[in-house]
């Protein structure tokens, strides 16, 4: 049976810029794999019809946000609601991850409450550092590759069938592995190290789940 | 003696924080980005996100410590 791997990734500010970047390597994972179908809404397409048409798809779904976020949302194009209160039942018996901020504090407990099976986010802002003098073309910044690295893990090992908790568990190993090599200043090209060491340290601190442990894609 | 822990933790990521390439660009997804000494305020002036950048530092040493 063909599974959905929804993704948005708007691409309108620095921020959501990043994001995107982020998931060109997680799309071309999903690319390779046969039975899932890629449903990508890129820029402009990443709007709330288009996610709610995805959502209401029979196919067993991971649907996973790019965008910005705060407790009750999740954003698309142009910063405008794509997931809240009046449409997260939608997510009903999918998997859920919101790289987006804050979202898993009160709308991650919704979805979960109205029937998804996992709903993986952070409760505080994603936090990483960018290169100055790359900061306009994310696809070549250093800094950002080992928070690339970390959601790649997570996205891979979902995609992979491996549990959302154990996914999770995954993720964070590689959060710690990271925080070892940039933590010691061993890699340091542009001194910025420490200040990777410290934002990963955030984003280990606040990544988690609600929902069913086992659940797999 | 709780309080002495924590004052003891404060110090220690002050002076961790004060290691930090002042300059680096740090990104909050919500709020753009955050300054190495805006990190530094919040710690001193012992606010939620003060609070918070001691948690995360102090994992961050246990994690270095081997011992996370």
């Amino acid at each position: 049976m063909v599974k959905q791997f929804l993704i948005t990734t708007p691409q309108h500010d620095s921020e959501t810029s990043y994001l995107h970047s982020f998931s060109k390597g997680m799309i071309k994972i999903v690319k390779d794999e046969k039975e899932i179908r890629l449903n990508n809404l890129d820029g402009a397409e990443a709007n709330r019809k288009n996610v709610e048409k995805g959502l209401s798809s029979e196919e067993k779904t991971l649907a996973f946000f790019n965008g910005h976020g705060d407790e009750e949302t999740v954003f698309g194009h142009q910063d405008k609601a794509i997931l809240d209160e009046n449409n997260v039942e939608l997510t009903n018996d999918k998997i859920v991850y919101a790289l987006a901020c804050r979202s898993l504090v009160r709308l991650g407990k919704v979805a979960v409450r109205k029937g998804a099976k996992a709903y993986i986010g952070y409760s505080e802002d994603f936090m990483w550092v960018v290169e100055r003098s790359k900061s306009a073309v994310p696809d070549k910044d250093k800094n950002a590759i080992p928070f690339r690295k970390a959601c790649h893990v997570l996205i891979s090992s979902l995609v992979s069938g491996i549990s959302v908790g154990n996914s999770i568990e995954k993720t964070k190993q590689e959060y710690k592995k990271l925080i070892r090599t940039y933590g010691s200043s061993q890699d340091n090209p542009h001194g910025d190290a420490p200040a990777i060491g410290f934002a990963l340290a955030w984003d280990l601190s606040y990544l988690d789940m609600v929902g069913d442990n086992d659940a797999t894609f | 003696m709780k309080d002495n822990i924590y004052e003891e933790q404060k110090k220690l990521v002050l002076a961790r924080l004060n290691t930090i390439n002042p300059e680096a660009k740090i990104m909050l997804g919500t709020t753009n980005k955050v300054s190495v000494k805006e990190l530094i305020d919040h710690v001193e002036n012992e606010d939620d996100f003060g609070k918070k950048i001691i948690k995360v530092q102090m994992t961050m040493l246990r994690v270095l410590a081997g011992s996370a």
